[in-house]
């Protein structure tokens, strides 16, 4: 870069024609024309430096073979003469090189002067984290990024991990620079002082976040790529560290006296930094809550600014905010720990009412899927049971079985769901004498008793209920929970509840649609069934809830229902062409191209095919580290967060208000009697239709 | 790119858990790129020779849902090779295997002449082993296909596997490695460049 410089230097020696035609320069005319000529050198030390730099980045070089650039009669030459890069701006605009070297001043001496003020500072101040990996010219908070959730992916290729040695750090600048800074504005920055040398370590990538973010005098600027990006990195790194270390830079930059433009500009980057912060813990709140490092970082931050306010009294009114954040969250904390105490139900009324997906076993091998909500009684239930199975309420009863085999009946009036918000065990309807409602499912008798319902309802209505459900799931997932599904080895821990509620429903569906066919016992109205079936997964497709299409469509796929060969012969011809289109979409081939393709092409609101999804941020967070020697790989962040951004995307329209108030249709989408046991699927298919 | 006629498509089943993707994955990942980027049609695309050409292994991950297996119909007509995969630590996950290779069966009518293999994942767990080597080596004997233990963690057996399924295709004649001529070469070249000092 300093090559820049280069070209309107030996230019403008050209034409001035002093020196030898050797083309050697002496170092005491190099001085005196750097200050003459550029504007920022303000003395010869400053000179010196300059040539300097360029000498040991051997650009300059010294005719003695010196290693020190002198202010003397030394002789030097330049390597090359001329910069052949292509994009080099200083190219055409000769008059623009003292900008370069404004450049190089700042970041490189900058660099030097640090280096040395650090190498003092590092010794007096106790770190939090003690490691081995400091980076030259930062604080030794800065701790090795040790999360313990990427350990196993980074330490993939072992051999690959280089010991980071002090020196190598902000000088070195690897060669592959994985965020790279291009606006002038920000390099030219007096403040920001290390903007030439561009790696992807998390101090500068908070840096450019920070130059991007403007203060704005409203609250909850509006989010920029960067944030949400940044959103993912924060809730699984420790780059709460980072934001520590940054105010504490902030403050430090103070001490160094140069000049009362730095000052303003610390000052500036403090009200940006809590900013920051306090906007992406309103926007992550719930997530946040239960990281002890958040916590330990907030409190951190909260020191650094009150040692601040003494020298910036301005900082008072942002401090003010930041207050309110910590009292807020610290209030969330105490009622869990008094939760724990008291076992009090002080849930939020949102939490009560938050869908579920109960199964409730009603013979052996088949249960009924009920999408319900959590503070559900055991006679809603139970009424629900009846509805659908055409049983008599009075007649069942409701147990927990647990795992040693204990039957223990509920009480009308008890909650299905318990404090712990799961339920006490299996779920079981029975008879009052506690027997089985249903034989299991292999006998015919039973089933050729069994009324086909869903024969008899409007086809989409059905669709168009089946969306209704996936809608109002897919709505209240936050993006944060597909990161946390993926990235935490135990999903499930209540961060991702609405994620796996959609996801259950998925395989349920499809599930449902097995279910169905198989314990149709009735080829005629089997047939029937199958066209039902295809023509709710094309409404589906239409209505653009690709979740619900996907799951019907897999589901007259598998085995058991595929091998019903008569059955699906005397399927008509328009129908099984439908099927075949719409098979299409579910191809695989090709990473899902056909799927994707067409999802691509729908407008929102659009239900995507979950399970897809997930495993597009699975194989992005297991096919590429995270940290490449202390530098955060970014590039996976961007990835990670354009694939959770599809579903704000998808979510950003309100599907139209559907009036569905017909008691029969929700039920039959609200309920679904599901066999989960594969053998019983197996035996009544080939009882269904045997072997031939 | 639309899908060529000489793609010789390779399907993996199993059971949710048992480390489908991650066996495609240590296959495919650092193949052509360092960026691993999942989204891109030709993510598990690979150039492999065949029949003193080239030609492209797709392979066809069906990780549908994931506690359910999502047995496709449709890659299985279109599919030229099979890879069945169960983990060890799991016997339900051999079990739930059984259907596939009857759906398998059913749509393709014979197994003669195409590759299939039956792998079982997770061998470097030894602790929670629940299916033995012997078992997995039955059941493939029973149903006339290739056995073969391999560890997505570890990197055990992962290339060995695809390049044993290249080789029991009958109909091309196909390698990992690309121009076997070639490499042949390079390693004479190496050798002698080896020897070389400069004076």
């Amino acid at each position: 870069m300093c090559v820049m410089m280069l070209c309107g230097y030996a230019r403008v020696l050209k034409n001035v024609g002093v020196f030898f035609t050797r083309r050697s320069y002496v170092g005491v005319e190099l001085v005196q024309w750097l200050c003459e000529q550029c504007v920022y050198v303000r003395c010869r030390t400053t000179a010196v430096r300059v040539w300097q730099v360029l000498l040991e980045l051997g650009v300059l070089l010294s005719v003695d073979q010196r290693v020190v650039f002198s202010d003397s009669n030394s002789y030097y030459q330049f390597s090359f003469e001329e910069c052949d890069s292509a994009s080099c701006e200083f190219r055409s605009n000769e008059g623009e090189w003292p900008e370069a070297v404004k450049l190089l001043m700042t970041s490189e001496l900058a660099t030097l002067a640090e280096a040395e003020e650090d190498i003092d500072d590092d010794n007096d101040e106790d770190s939090d984290d003690s490691s081995g990996h400091d980076e030259d010219g930062s604080t030794s908070e800065i701790s090795t990024f040790d999360v313990p959730h990427f350990r196993y992916i980074d330490d993939d290729d072992a051999e690959e991990n280089v010991e980071n040695e002090r020196e190598t750090g902000w000088r070195n600048g690897t060669d592959r620079s994985w965020y790279s800074c291009s606006s002038e504005e920000d390099c030219c920055d007096p403040s920001s002082y290390r903007y030439v040398v561009v790696s992807g370590t998390p101090l500068k990538i908070l840096e450019h976040l920070l130059s991007d973010l403007r203060l704005d005098d409203q609250r909850g600027a509006p989010e920029n790529r960067e944030s949400g990006e940044f959103g993912e990195a924060h809730t699984r790194t420790r780059v709460f560290c980072w934001l520590c270390a940054q105010t504490r830079i902030c403050s430090r930059a103070s001490i160094h006296t140069v000049g009362q433009e730095e000052g303003k500009d610390a000052l500036f980057r403090k009200r940006k930094v809590l900013q920051l912060v306090s906007h992406w813990s309103r926007l992550y709140k719930d997530f946040l809550k239960e990281e002890e490092h958040v916590r330990s970082f907030m409190k951190t931050l909260y020191r650094c600014v009150l040692e601040d306010l003494y020298e910036f009294p301005t900082l008072e009114k942002d401090l003010k905010e930041f207050q309110k954040l910590l009292r807020r969250r610290h209030k969330q904390m105490y009622q869990q720990l008094s939760l724990k105490e008291n076992c009090l139900q002080l849930r939020s009324p949102q939490n009560e009412m938050r869908e579920v997906i109960c199964c409730l076993y009603v013979s052996a091998d088949s249960y009924l899927s009920v999408h319900t909500h959590l503070s559900l009684e055991a006679h809603e239930l139970l009424r629900i049971v009846g509805l659908k199975m055409d049983r008599a309420e009075d007649d069942m009863v409701l147990a927990v079985v647990s795992n040693t085999g204990e039957r223990r009946v509920l009480q009308p009036s008890d909650c299905v769901y318990s404090e712990s918000l799961t339920p006490q065990g299996k779920l079981v309807a029975c008879r009052r004498d506690l027997t089985e409602i249903l034989p299991p499912l292999t006998d015919s008798a039973e089933l050729s008793r069994r009324p086909v319902r869903l024969l008899g309802i409007n086809t989409w209505d059905v669709a168009a209920a089946l969306t209704h459900l996936d809608w109002s799931l897919f709505k209240s997932i936050h993006e944060q929970e597909l990161v946390y599904y993926t990235l935490s080895r135990a999903p499930g821990t209540g961060h991702t509840a609405a994620l796996s509620v959609l996801l259950q429903r998925c395989n349920e569906v499809q599930q449902w649609v097995m279910s169905e066919v198989l314990m149709c016992v009735s080829l005629n109205k089997r047939v029937q069934l199958l066209k039902k079936f295809i023509k709710i997964a094309a409404h589906c497709k239409a209505q653009r809830n690709l979740n619900s299409a996907f799951a019907i469509i897999m589901g007259l796929n598998t085995a058991a229902v595929s091998r019903l060969n008569q059955t699906w012969e005397k399927c008509p011809g328009k129908f099984k062409k439908l099927f075949s289109e719409l098979e299409l979409i579910t191809d695989p081939s090709l990473n899902h191209k056909a799927y994707r393709e067409a999802f691509k092409r729908m407008k929102p609101p659009k239900i995507p095919f979950m399970p897809l999804l997930l495993k597009d941020i699975t194989f992005i967070h297991e096919g590429n580290k995270t940290f490449h020697d202390n530098l955060v790989n970014f590039e996976k962040l961007h990835m990670i967060a354009d694939t959770v951004r599809m579903i704000r995307h998808c979510q950003s329209d309100q599907p139209g208000e559907s009036s569905l108030n017909c008691a029969e249709v929700r039920a039959s989408v609200h309920y679904l009697h599901i066999i989960d046991n594969q053998q019983t699927l197996f035996e009544l298919s080939h009882k269904l239709e045997p072997r031939a | 790119m639309p899908e060529q006629s000489n793609d010789y498509r390779v399907v993996v089943f199993g059971a949710g858990g048992v480390g489908k993707s991650s066996l495609v994955l240590r296959f495919v990942k650092g193949t052509f790129r360092d960026t691993y980027i999942p989204t891109v049609e030709d993510t598990y695309r690979q150039v492999i020779s065949c029949d003193k050409s080239v030609c492209t292994l797709q392979i066809t991950d069906t990780t549908g849902s994931h506690q359910f297996p999502a047995m496709q119909r449709l890659s299985i007509s279109k599919g030229h090779a099979f890879i069945l995969v169960y983990s060890i630590t799991s016997r339900q996950s051999l079990e739930e295997l059984k259907p596939i290779y009857q759906q398998v069966l059913a749509i393709k009518g014979t197994v003669e002449s195409i590759p299939i293999m039956l792998v079982g994942n997770k061998s470097d767990e030894m602790a929670q082993r629940e299916v033995e080597t012997k078992e997995g080596e039955a059941q493939a004997t029973s149903w006339k296909c290739a056995f073969m233990e391999t560890s997505a963690k570890t990197n055990s057996n992962v290339k060995e596997l695809f390049q044993e399924l290249l080789s029991l295709e009958k109909k091309r004649d196909m390698s990992l490695s690309i121009d076997g001529k070639r490499s042949g070469k390079n390693k004479r070249a190496d050798k002698l460049k080896g020897k070389c000092s400069i004076m």
